[in-house]
């Protein structure tokens, strides 16, 4: 199963779509960015499978919260999707 | 003790907010730093209280609530994040230090005050004539914390509109006491720990999105570690340092018992004691009144004095002979006192909550016969 890894700069907004999609069938984890993912320092991430990709990004959407970054990620390694 | 200084710190709190309190004790975390489960745990208790912040206040953005130790951290970072030398602003005689202070600390600040009537009231066109090219920002408390009167800050706010001035909104005494269209206004402080019943060390500061503030405190937020500066994005930007967690979880369970009782409920309760008590001090030769006597024109409070005596001897005699709490004096509020002419002797101020019964309300009432007539 793939997973993506969704960044954003404060961790009240991913706990903020974390909380909304919480009660949807899946798996969504809030987590520390990986340090060589994180530009600026510290940040927060969404991981979550892939088949939650839409729901993320919809909500995301919905709540006007900007994804600093999103990405693949398998066996350990990130690859940032465009 | 009967405790009648409300306006200070609610003096009972729902037994709730005591348990929430000690369970976010039990097993603590910082919230917003490390991911690990007790960590999201402490992040969802801080992030429930801006949720019911956001409920109580109908502001759709709970992440726009600053959480603070009080309301006067809230004042300050407003007020010292918009005004620079040569603005101005106008605020009221009614003011509390928590803006008064702030405002004189601004170098090359132009205030003008307005005085209203003689309770404080202050007609709405009054702040519409009183503004400047140079005004930056207006700044009202909503209830006095002196004599309770409540200011028309929607009739403020309805005329201001089309000059896009920020207008700041001290909810000290109204925040969970009385319900309006909060979201009509651009900066909200209040604190946690009066009439929304939480912990004291609670508080916060709604800013809205066409807000831009500095910021007057920086520190680590968690979040864009490499930046020298606090992020641009809130609550973070003005939230610097560990958050009160277990207070935070108080906080929320306060708000629930006032959404539980319902906040007009609440408020006509506690309305139905402060009428008791004017209708009593209205009929007392001696008692100088300095409230407004319709009680829809306040809050939860009202001020007087008994003629001959200092403010502060009656509060003594109350607290050491019948064991009932009022607060005397100038309650921080300097330039209020000067409008209602007690700045020489301080008012008596009771200030009731929802735990006050009419029993309580009775024997401070016998309390006073009996001070005013040296007994």
């Amino acid at each position: 199963m793939k997973y993506y890894l969704a960044t954003f700069s404060s961790i009240t907004f991913a706990n903020k779509i974390k909380k909304h999609l919480i009660n949807t069938p899946g798996f969504i984890t809030l987590m520390h960015t990986p340090s060589s993912l994180s530009e600026k320092g510290c940040s927060y991430a969404l991981r979550f499978r892939e088949d939650k990709l839409k729901e993320v990004l919809d909500t995301a959407e919905e709540m006007n919260i900007k994804i600093l970054g999103l990405y693949t990620e398998e066996n350990n390694l990130f690859k940032k999707l465009k | 003790m009967i405790y009648l200084d409300n306006a200070a710190t609610t003096g009972k709190k729902p037994p709730e907010v005591l348990k929430a309190v000690s369970d976010a004790l039990v097993a603590s975390a910082n919230p917003g730093r490390a991911s690990h489960s007790r960590g999201r745990r402490a992040l969802d208790t801080v992030y429930e209280t801006r949720e019911a912040l956001s409920r109580l206040f109908k502001i759709n953005t709970p992440e726009r609530f600053v959480l603070t130790p009080n309301a006067t951290y809230g004042l300050n970072f407003a007020i010292k994040g918009i005004l620079k030398t040569g603005d101005h602003c106008i605020t009221t005689a009614m003011e509390h230090n928590s803006v008064l202070r702030p405002l004189y600390s601004v170098k090359g600040l132009e205030i003008t005050v307005l005085k209203g009537d003689g309770f404080g009231f202050i007609k709405p066109y009054e702040v519409l004539e009183n503004i400047r090219e140079n005004t930056k920002l207006i700044i009202i408390n909503h209830s006095s914390n002196v004599n309770g009167v409540i200011q028309d800050i929607e009739g403020i706010s309805r005329l201001l509109k089309d000059t896009n001035i920020p207008i700041l909104i001290d909810a000290s005494q109204t925040a969970g006491i009385i319900d309006i269209s909060w979201e009509d206004f651009s900066l909200i402080a209040f604190p946690g720990h009066k009439g929304l019943y939480g912990p004291q060390g609670t508080g916060g500061l709604y800013v809205s999105p066409s807000i831009q503030m500095d910021t007057i405190i920086e520190g680590g937020t968690g979040s864009s570690s490499y930046d020298y500066e606090n992020p641009l994005f809130l609550p973070d930007r003005f939230e610097s340092g560990t958050l009160n967690t277990p207070g935070c979880a108080g906080l929320t369970k306060g708000i629930e018992f006032i959404e539980k009782n319902g906040i007009e409920n609440i408020l006509s309760y506690e309305h139905s004691l402060i009428s008791a008590l004017l209708n009593e001090l209205l009929n007392m030769d001696k008692i100088v009144l300095y409230s407004p006597k319709d009680v829809s024109k306040l809050s939860n409070s009202l001020a007087f004095n008994i003629k001959g005596l200092d403010s502060s001897k009656v509060a003594h005699i109350l607290d050491s002979r019948f064991d009932i709490g009022v607060r005397p004096g100038l309650h921080c509020a300097p330039l209020a006192h000067k409008r209602l002419g007690t700045l020489d002797t301080g008012a008596v101020r009771v200030s009731v909550s929802y735990f006050n019964t009419k029993e309580e309300i009775k024997r401070f009432i016998d309390a006073i016969y009996k001070i005013k007539n040296g007994v």
